[in-house]
């Protein structure tokens, strides 16, 4: 295949393109407290139906989808800033956590998880 | 934002029913297998790989419309798929279902922005997906796709030997590469899942549409890694390839660039100096021209041309560098094949004769019988006078006067008290100061090769250890020999045989016999005292007038004075100190 540009390709390309994983990930803190851990998620926008979050030894996944719901007809985009689609957080914790109780709810937007270890 | 029935209709079903059905147990890992419809985004010349993320602008109407129905839906999903290599130039009118590959990429839109006409989208690769059907054309491309599985990896092994032989590949690459960002280089050489790196490389390789396609249809990571690894193994090849031409084209520069200052300073140092007369290079650029103006006979040519190179190759420091250019010069000026035209009238000749000096008849008629055998034959050797007389006769005018009457440029040269036959014949070249002799001297003077040179004081040429000048006159004046006449100096042949000679003397007995032979010997006597009157009233009185700055009748001398003064004063056989 005859490429004109082929010396400049990883120039130029390689500053625009990145790898990625398959899904986006949303950020996170993670506080250590009394009780065990507390991990905030920044993941407004999820319907809690279409949200998964399961323990494994000493990692914490946080799962799902966010779908735009805001979306009517006559609509049309000018502007798009917010990820939307699946996503995945993975959170290691330097113990294992099997054995913790989970919680979650949301709290002004984000998710907060729960972990109380005993 | 074109179709407002087809977006909200047709696109939130299969999106928002996918999920649905999954929802149970695991909402976001799409199942593969499931069909589901989507729009379409035609790629030109570009492949997007699942597992990167590469910023698009989106300008073609039809093109736009599918963003459009991949923002109306709830997860902003879109299939890119890639137009067919043999029909990506057709033209830039948008592609029909049929020129599309049957293996894409499901695309997740991160952002959107619109600048004018053209639609700015950041969009991340996430799955293969396969069209099992497609739905529609317009407004935007519509297919039914399904997700391929996953790549597997047959030889975990194989896999991994593959991954490192291309991360040693990419140093090597990188290394080359100066301007490839740092997070790519960590992207690429850390501890990366292998289907990963292969489908960066692949996006960023700009491989053509054909091979990204391969690789993106490639179904396990053993395949997957050993496309990679063969594209990129040419691609490095490439790079360095390249790479060593730059490099070789940059120090081929860098040499001439360094000539060129060099030079440039040198220039400058010479100017600073004072002898900045173009320098050496345009010295010679000019002596080249006169030589290829000036009308020289061959073999001085060639000489001169092997002279002219030899002065080029030297620097305008060498001692040996200005001998060569004034040698040049002097071949150059020296009149090879240019004479003066003679005119040969007879009556004017005695004219001008007559006009110059009184009486004399016997010579003047010497003369004009020379004139006339070179009328008759005008490339007849040129005779030698030697008017032999007391002092003060004329004899020095005389010649003057057969120069104009010839109509010839006329120089004179003293031969009296010359001791030195270089002095005739020149010095050779390498002597230090050399110049050519007397004779190639006066004929550069002159100009010409058919000048009448007058040949003074022959009878009072010296003679000592240093040589005879005389002998030197043998030659010059055989008019067998002097036609190839060589200089010291000059070392090559010059015609001297169209030289008209007019030697004078007092006494002929100085004069070597042999060198006697060789003239025409034309006696002077001394004036008659009534030869003197005329010449006096004619030609001295009036002269004198006017030097003194009288009119004519302010002074008369009376012809018994001037009598008187001539033979009681002076008493000598010419009119010198009359």
């Amino acid at each position: 295949m005859p490429n004109p540009n082929r010396e400049i390709s990883l120039l130029t390309v390689a500053h625009r393109v990145r790898p990625s994983g398959r899904l986006w990930n949303p950020a996170a803190d993670v506080y250590r407290s009394k009780e065990g851990w507390l991990v905030k998620v920044d993941l407004a926008g999820v319907c809690v139906d279409d949200l998964e979050i399961e323990i494994e030894q000493s990692s914490l996944r946080v799962r799902g989808c966010r779908r735009d719901t805001f979306f009517k007809e006559g609509f049309s985009y000018h502007q798009m800033e917010i990820t939307y689609s699946r996503f995945e957080k993975s959170i290691q914790f330097p113990c294992s956590i099997e054995a913790a109780s989970l919680a979650h709810h949301y709290l002004d937007g984000f998710l907060i998880v729960n972990l109380r270890c005993n | 934002m074109a179709e407002p029935s087809d977006i909200p209709v047709s696109t939130p079903e299969p999106e928002s029913q996918q999920p649905g059905q999954t929802s149970g147990e695991a909402p976001s890992p799409r199942p593969s297998g499931e069909p589901f419809e989507i729009a379409v985004l035609a790629l030109q010349n570009t492949t997007l790989f699942p597992e990167t993320v590469v910023p698009l602008a989106v300008g073609r109407p039809r093109s736009v419309a599918a963003v459009e129905a991949a923002l109306a839906t709830e997860e902003k999903l879109l299939a890119c798929i890639t137009v067919r290599a043999e029909v990506e130039n057709a033209g830039p009118q948008d592609a029909k279902p049929g020129d599309l590959y049957q293996v894409g990429t499901l695309t997740m839109i991160k952002r959107m922005e619109r600048m004018e006409e053209t639609m700015h989208i950041i969009a991340q690769g996430t799955e293969r997906i396969k069209v099992l059907e497609w739905k529609q054309d317009e407004p935007h491309l519509r297919a039914v796709v399904q997700i391929l599985p996953d790549v597997v990896t047959v030889d975990q092994e194989a896999v991994e030997a593959l991954k490192r032989n291309v991360q040693a590949m990419i140093q090597e690459a990188l290394a080359l590469l100066p301007g490839v960002p740092p997070e790519v280089r960590v992207a690429m050489m850390g501890s990366v899942e292998p289907v990963r790196l292969a489908y960066f490389l692949g996006s960023i390789l700009n491989l053509g549409v054909e091979q990204e396609q391969k690789m993106l249809e490639a179904d396990t990571a053993d395949e997957l890694l050993r496309l990679a690894h063969a594209f990129l193994a040419r691609e490095l090849e490439i790079i360095q390839l390249r790479s060593k031409i730059a490099t070789e084209a940059q120090s081929e520069m860098d040499k001439s660039q360094r000539d060129y200052i060099l030079r440039q300073q040198m220039k400058a140092i010479q100017k600073e100096l004072g002898d900045d007369e173009g320098g050496e290079r345009a010295e010679a650029e000019l002596l080249r021209e006169r030589l290829a103006k000036a009308d020289l006979p061959d073999d001085v040519r060639t000489e001169a041309e092997r002279e002219l190179k030899r002065l080029e190759k030297l620097p305008s420091a060498a001692p040996d560098y200005h001998v060569i250019r004034t040698y040049l010069d002097y071949v150059l000026e020296l009149p090879w094949r240019k004479s003066s035209e003679d005119k040969l009238d007879l009556n004017e000749a005695r004219r001008i004769l007559d006009e110059d000096h009184y009486g004399l008849e016997d010579v003047k008629e010497r003369i004009l019988e020379f004139l006339a055998v070179i009328k008759l034959r005008p490339d007849a050797k040129s005779p030698i006078l030697c008017f032999v007389g007391p002092p003060g006769v004329g004899k020095t005018s005389l010649g003057r006067s057969i120069a104009r009457a010839l109509g010839r440029q006329f120089e004179r040269m003293s031969l009296g008290g010359m001791r030195d036959e270089a002095e005739l014949r020149g010095h050779r070249r390498t002597y230090i100061g050399s110049m050519p002799g007397r004779i190639i001297q006066s004929i550069r003077r002159a100009g010409v090769n058919n000048p009448v040179l007058m040949l003074d004081e022959i009878d009072k040429l010296g003679n000592d250890y240093r040589g005879d000048p005389s002998s030197a006159l043998l030659e010059i004046l055989d008019p067998q020999q002097n036609s190839t006449f060589r200089d010291h100096y000059l070392d090559l042949p010059f015609d001297l045989s169209r030289i008209f000679f007019i030697a004078t003397a007092n006494q002929m007995g100085p004069i070597p016999p042999p060198l006697r032979d060789r003239m025409e010997v034309i006696g002077i006597p001394g004036y008659s005292d009534m030869e003197k009157l005329q010449i006096a009233k004619r030609y001295l009185i009036p002269r004198q007038l006017e030097e003194n700055g009288l009119k004519p009748g302010q002074l008369t001398i009376s012809d018994a004075t001037i009598e008187l003064i001539a033979t009681r004063y002076t008493r000598e056989a010419g009119v010198r100190q009359l």
